[in-house]
Parts: C-alpha cells; structure tokens; sequence
C-alpha cells in the first residue's frame, strides 16, 4: 500500500516535470494565452464593477465582498483548468482510441490520463485569479491568519475538486455517446454564473437546486459567507470542510464513473 | 448561385448529424439566459427604472441579445484558417466559385438552421419565464431589422479578417479568444454600455464592435429616440463599408502571397 | 511451453447505420439502424514461447481487433485468453507487465519531448532497474542504432526513426510477449531490414515471442515459422508458410532450353508449354525433386540452359485470401 502511493506520487512528480518541459517546448503559445486569457476576467471583473457602482449592490453584496467572491472563483477555475484541462478533449482521445496506450501501461489509466496532459498554459487562468483574489482581499480587508489562509485553502482544494468531477463526469459521456461533446462551454459558463456572482440572486428552486443537487453553491458562495462572516450559517462547522467533503465525494462517484466508460470503451473499440 | 445554395444545403445537413450538440446549446443558452437575467432583477432590487430604462426593457435587452448571439455564430475563421493549415487555400482559390462567397453562404445556412434549432425554442422558454420580449414599437422593430444586418455583416467580416491573419500570426487560438472576449464584453452584448463610465463610453462608441450588439438592441427596447437612431446607423453603415475596404484589400493581397509562395 | 492461449475468442461490434441525404439526416434524429457485426468469429490458437508467428488477413479481416484483444485494449464478447496463464481483461496489470505493443500506425512516444525522455518515462512506469535498463538501451542500440538521434523530439524524427524508437519503448521492460501491428507499414528499405534484424534478434537473444500483422509478406518470409490467415473474422489457415505452399501451389516449373527443339517427356513431369528448343515442365516436389528431373531428362537430350520457378509468394497469399474456412 505506502509503496503503491509512493510509487503514484513519484510518477506525479514525472508527469508534471515533464508537462511543464513539453509546454516550454512552445514559448509562443504559452505567451500568447499568457497575455490574452487575463483579458477577460479583468475586463469581465470591470463590467461587474461598473453595474454595482450604478445600482449599489446586488442581492445584499457590496462591492468589496463580490471582488472577494470573484478573485476566489477565479483562482479555483485556474487550478481546476491546470489539473482537468485534459478532461475537456476526452471526446477527442475517445474516438482517437487514445486510450489504447494508458492500458496497455500497467498504471491506473485515470491517473495516467490526469497526469500525462497537465496543461502549463492553466497557468493563463491561475495569474490573473491570483491578482483578483488578492485585489479581492485587499478591498475587503481580510485578516490574513494561519487560519483563514489554510481554510482558503481547503476551500480551493474542494472547489477544484468539485468543478474538476463535473468535467471528468461530462468528459466521461463521450464513452457512451462516442463523439466530442461539447459541455465545456456548457460548463464554464455554469461555473462562471454560479460562483462568481451571489447565489442568492437567483430564485430560491435554483438555489436549492445548486445547494443540493449540483452543489456548485459550495465551490465559492457558502465558504465565502462564512470567511467574510457574512452569517446566515445553519450548521456549526466552516463551509470550507464542507466543500472539501463535497468535492471528494464528487471525485470519488466521478471516477467511478469514468471506470464504467473505461469498461465501455474496452468493449465498443475504436 | 446553385453552388451557394448547395453549400449552405450541404451545412445543414452536416449540423443535422449532431442532435446532442443542439440539445447541449440551448441548454446552456438558457442558462445564461437565465444568470443576466437574474442578474438584472437583482441588481435593479427595487427600482424600476435605471438610466431611463425600465426592469422590463432590460429583460427585453438580455433575451434578445442571447437569441442575436445565437443568429450571430460565424464560422468564416475557422474555415479560413484550416484551409491555411491543410495548405488547401490554393485549391481552394482555383474553385470557379468565390470562395468567400461559399464561406457566406455556409455561415448562412449555419444562421438559418441556428433560427430553426435554437432562436424558435429559446424564444418560446423565454417567453414563458419573462413575458413576451416585445420590440418597443412597430418602427422600432423595422429599424431593428435592417441594423440587424448591418451587424451581421459587420461581425462576418471582423471574423473574416481574423481569419485571415492566420497568414501572419502563429497563436490563433489566442487571438480568437481575444476577439470573442472583446466582442462579448464591449459590445454591449451583456451590459450595455450606459452603465460603463462616461469617458469609456465615449471610447467605445468609435469601435464597430457596438453596432454588433447595442445598437440593435437598443433600438429594440426604444432607449434611443428616433432621432439619435438614423445618425447611429449611418454610423453603422460606414463601418460596414469601411470593413468591406479593408476585407477586399486583404483578400487580394492574401491572394498575390498564395499565387506567389503556392500556398 | 504454451504462452498464448486463444479460445473460441467472438467479438461483435454494434454499428449504426445513417441514412443519406437532408431526408435521411432528419430521419436519424429519431430512428436508428442497429447492426452488428462480427470481425472476429470464434477463433482459436495457441502460441509457444518463443514463436515468431505471422497473423495475416485482407484488411478488415479482425487482424487489428484480435491483437488489441490479447494485449487488454478491447473485451472479447465471449470466449477466452490467457497469456502467460493470465486474462489480460482481468489481471491487467500484470499481463501488460509481461507484454509489449507496437502500433504501426499510433506512437506511444510524447510527440513534444526527446525520445530518450520518453524511454525515462516508460522506466519509472514499468520500474526497470537501472542495469536492466542500460542493458536493453546497450543491445537495442546495437541493432537500431538509436543513439544517433534519442537527443531528437519526437516529431522531427522520421517515419523509420520513429518506429525504432516506438519498437524499443515496447521492449523496454523485457517482455515475453511482443505484439506488432504493421511494423514495417511505409517505411523505407533500409528501415524495414532493421526492424526485421531486430524482431529476430530478440526473439533468438531472449526468447521473445512475437506476433505480428502486416501486409509485407517480405516481412512473413524472413522472420516467421508458423502462419495464421484469417479472413473475415474466422482463421482459415494456420501452419508454416512451407506447408501452405505446399498445399495452395505444389506445383514448380523448370524451364528448360535445349540445343534443338526436341519432345521429352518424363513420367512424373508434365510439359507446359514447347517453344522452339524451350520446354517448360510442371512438377510435384513431392514426387520428383528438381535435380533428379533435370538429370533424367539431361541423359536423353544435352541441356543448353535451365532455370527453376517458385510459385510466387503473393500468389499463393492471394488464393489463400479466397478460401474459405
């Protein structure tokens, strides 16, 4: 067992060096989505910012704490696009029957899969969260102790997680409907809407719906209320643990999930 | 003109073959139909009125701006762009046919089956959650009509264009993604631009990429007098003849570099 | 010793069928045509260690699906395999440990690093020991010579340089089994003859046993003992490539070209074809051999020149294409 995990981690550790040289392999494109992909949180941060200075406030948030929420569903999307970018072409690898070498490895084929394609250019996405979130911070004064740092931290760890068995969950269809679907853009825009904004702008059916049922609510909304004492808590724990539970129970049913379409694709071929 | 029609026949046809993607579209149009809206009953709380426009209008504003988007899909760069990749480009300039006109009539087809799978359904669920998104007057809609195909042409061109610095440029993905950040955001497809600061406003304004979006729906909703209207189609006719300088003037120098380099 | 055991092995796949045209696109929203195909119809064999066998077929024929069935890819829909003892579907892990693959038209190399980076990797993925390792990369290069150009990414390697280094990526870990599907397909003549130096080295060094598909029957000539044809799904002939010459083309020519024309006929040979001083026989091998013949009839008539005909080897694969199971 320990020698299994460290046998996975040390292979980890090589996947991820060399992602990072195949990536460097294309400076050009690397810096392009470097200096482009920033883009459009800054300018669609700027829009947010112009609304509320016109009417305010929006569902009972001020400024200063939608800039927080907004910097932390920023920088949970750029970790998440790092590890799970891959999951958004799964269609692709599907039809390509790319599959066919992960198995032929003796190696777990999601773990191969998650680690053979970690993308260097999710880093686009991770600056510019990080500039947000500490602009964020700053805006909202936020006491930064051990503490609140490492229940930030646990917050983004299950955010990630969370919006990362979405994508495996989604990718994972293309095994039964042998085509590239297209949920990315479905996704992300359903990421965008639910945490970077306030849940509680939408109807109440909604947000129960994304409380529950998809608990997209956890991955900012609820652990953000309980950072910036916003109140409103039911239960005594910090939303930060929920959201990590809720993130490696999601994990866990996703790769199962996938594990069937693996059966699947065993039996349907390329 | 039967090559054209076969084209934007043989697009269809092609679309047809992908139910799950349809299915997947509208759901997620209606999710954002849904987040801006809910976003504006929000941020209004409990005024009517902003800026001289009301709670309704906006609604108005959002849904007709999801289903414009939806009209307003071009496929023009990525064409051009494969053809550059697959070194096709100089086959395809051969063909009897302009190829450029194909594109059009593929983006056509594209525009006519988009209203049929997606406009008609989207409009319908709207209606349903909002209220029938009326246009503010008779006159309105007539006018809101014609800027609509101003502004298409306008953003088929601008696609066009990108397209075609595929020639120049090694990142094209990234400068797709620009272009589709800048059009989303200071186009006024989400936010109009009354709500920006006034010395932005300003800026924007001169850009074509307004007349994509907020002026069509502008003129929909009636936040602009009919007087304000006729100066900014001008403005919007203009820019759709200087981009057709501009497209033509590329086009053949692109077409010199392919006839010289063979493609 | 038995290391591949193929038995009663049935794979069916599930084919949608799309109607044609605006009418037929709008007609595959609702309804689909299902079908099902069988490319691999109740097939079994067995393989010892230490076997080169070919396992060839027209395309189509199952000669892809039957290869990613016994290296774990795809799940047979019934009948069984063992390889090593082992069911590559249920013991995955271990199978591919003692299996090597090599997909002609697929490379398990990262496009975007150099190949030695590649072959780094694949150590820490099968955990090879250092000295295992620098002894195979020692003999491979050798062989392959792919010293020249482990320093090269991958994508600027040639189609040959490629295939050498894919070939070594699968016997990096010293497999029992090697699995090659269209080693040599396009590759260039010098590139084919050290693909084929290298599969009979290891098979002779280490005992490897190998499977191969292909359509170079160069490839079936130089390296195999046994055949297994197969053609829609079911093996239609299974033996040494000798034996089925035998079987399918038992007949050789000897031409023969005397001072003047003259008749000789012979009693276990029979006259094609007399043209001027030219007589051409048929014969069995198994009833005459060609020196014999040739001395028979050199006492009746002095011979100015002879010559022998094989039957052509692509012949011969063609007619066995045709038949039948």
């Amino acid at each position: 067992m320990g020698r299994t995990i460290r046998y996975y981690f040390s292979m980890a550790i090589t996947f991820t060096r060399l992602s990072v040289q195949s990536g460097l392999e294309y400076p050009i494109n690397l810096i392009s989505w470097i200096l482009v992909n920033p883009i459009q949180f800054i300018l669609g941060f700027a829009t947010i910012k112009f609304v509320i200075e016109q009417f305010g406030s929006l569902g009972g948030w001020g400024y200063e704490s939608l800039a927080f929420l907004y910097g932390l569903a920023v920088l949970s999307h750029g970790f998440a696009v790092i590890l799970f970018i891959q999951t958004w072409y799964m269609g692709r690898h599907i039809i390509h029957g790319e599959y066919d070498t992960f198995i032929l490895r003796p190696m777990s084929v999601l773990f191969q899969f998650l680690f053979q394609y970690l993308n260097l250019i999710g880093i686009s996405d991770l600056i510019p969260g990080l500039i947000v979130f500490i602009y964020g911070c700053m805006k909202v004064q936020f006491t930064c102790s051990i503490a609140n740092i490492l229940l930030v931290i646990i917050t983004v760890i299950g955010g990630v997680l969370i919006r990362g068995s979405v994508w495996l969950f989604c990718g994972s269809l293309s095994f039964w409907t042998q085509s590239p679907t297209h949920f990315i853009d479905f996704t992300l825009e359903l990421f965008d809407r639910v945490t970077m904004y306030p849940l509680s702008i939408y109807p109440r059916a909604i947000q129960v719906f994304f409380t529950f049922i998809l608990p997209l609510g956890w991955i900012t909304f609820y652990p953000t209320k309980d950072l910036l004492g916003l109140g409103g808590s039911v239960i005594p724990i910090n939303m930060a643990f929920v959201t990590l539970g809720i993130g490696v129970l999601m994990f866990t049913l996703s790769c199962v999930f996938f594990n069937i379409g693996m059966r699947r694709y065993e039996s349907a071929g390329s | 003109m039967k090559a054209y029609l076969f084209a934007a026949k043989l697009r269809i046809q092609t679309a047809l073959a992908y139910r799950f993607d349809i299915l997947s579209t509208i759901f997620v149009q209606c999710i954002v139909m849904f987040a801006i809206s809910f976003f504006w009953i929000a941020a209004y709380g409990g005024d009517d009125s902003v800026l001289d426009v009301s709670r309704k209008s906006m609604l108005t504003y959002t849904t007709i701006s999801i289903l414009m988007g939806n009209m307003l899909t071009m496929n023009v760069q990525h064409r051009i762009v494969d053809s550059v990749k697959n070194g096709n480009v100089a086959v395809d300039m051969l063909k009897p046919v302009s190829i450029y006109g194909l594109y059009l009539a593929e983006d056509i087809g594209d525009f006519v089956l988009s209203v049929c799978q997606k406009v008609i359904p989207l409009f319908v669920i709207s209606t349903i959650m909002f209220g029938l998104p009326k246009p503010s007057s008779a006159i309105s809609l007539i006018l809101f009509l014609i800027s609509f195909v101003f502004a298409y042409f306008i953003n088929w061109l601008l696609a066009a264009l990108l397209g075609m610095c595929a020639f120049q440029t090694l990142s094209m993905g990234a400068m797709m993604a620009v272009k589709s950040y800048i059009i989303k955001l200071l186009s006024g497809s989400i936010i109009p631009l009354w709500f920006f600061p006034h010395e932005l406003q300003v800026v924007l304004e001169l850009l074509p990429f307004v007349s994509i979006y907020q002026l069509p729906l502008g003129i929909y909703i009636g936040k602009y007098t009919l007087d304000d209207i006729l100066p900014r189609m001008g403005i919007q006719l203009s820019w759709v003849l200087i981009l057709l300088i501009i497209f033509n003037t590329v086009q053949k120098k692109m077409a010199d570099r392919v006839l010289i380099q063979g493609g | 010793m038995k290391i591949i055991e193929v038995k009663h092995v049935v794979k069916e796949y599930k084919k949608v069928k799309k109607e044609k045209g605006l009418k037929g696109a709008i007609k595959n929203l609702f309804v689909q045509n299902v079908e099902y195909v069988r490319a691999v119809d109740d097939i079994s064999f067995d393989i010892e260690q230490g076997d080169i066998v070919a396992y060839i077929g027209p395309n189509g024929a199952g000669k892809s699906t039957t290869v990613k069935m016994l290296s774990g890819i795809l799940r047979p829909t019934s009948g069984d395999i063992l390889i090593d003892g082992l069911s590559p579907q249920k013991n995955r892990k271990q199978v591919v440990k003692n299996i090597g693959v090599v997909f002609g038209q697929r490379s398990q190399l990262n496009w975007d690093l150099r190949l030695g980076e590649s072959f780094e990797l694949l150590k820490r993925i099968y955990q090879i020991d250092d000295e295992l390792y620098q002894n195979n990369l020692a003999m491979f290069n050798d062989i392959l010579e792919i010293n020249k150009f482990i320093d090269t990414p991958v994508r600027q390697l040639s189609l040959g340089q490629r295939m050498r280094g894919d070939l070594v990526a699968a016997m990096l870990h010293s497999p029992k089994v090697l699995f090659l599907d269209e080693p040599t397909i396009g590759l260039d003549v010098e590139a084919k003859y050290a693909i084929r130096k290298f599969i009979k080295e290891i098979n002779e060094r280490n005992a490897t046993t190998i499977i191969l598909t292909t359509h170079d029957l160069g490839d079936i000539q130089e390296l195999c003992k046994r055949l297994i044809i197969i053609n829609e799904g079911k093996i239609i002939e299974d033996g040494s490539l000798n034996e089925l010459i035998d079987r399918i083309a038992p007949y050789r020519e000897l031409i023969i070209d005397f001072y003047s024309p003259v008749h000789i006929p012979h009693p276990k040979a029979e006259i094609v074809s007399m043209n001027e001083a030219r007589t051409v026989y048929k014969f069995k091998k198994d009833e005459i051999s060609a020196a014999q013949l040739i001395e028979d009839i050199s006492r009746l008539s002095p011979i100015k020149d002879i010559s022998l005909q094989e039957a052509k080897i692509d012949d011969i694969i063609r007619v066995a294409y045709k038949m039948k199971a």
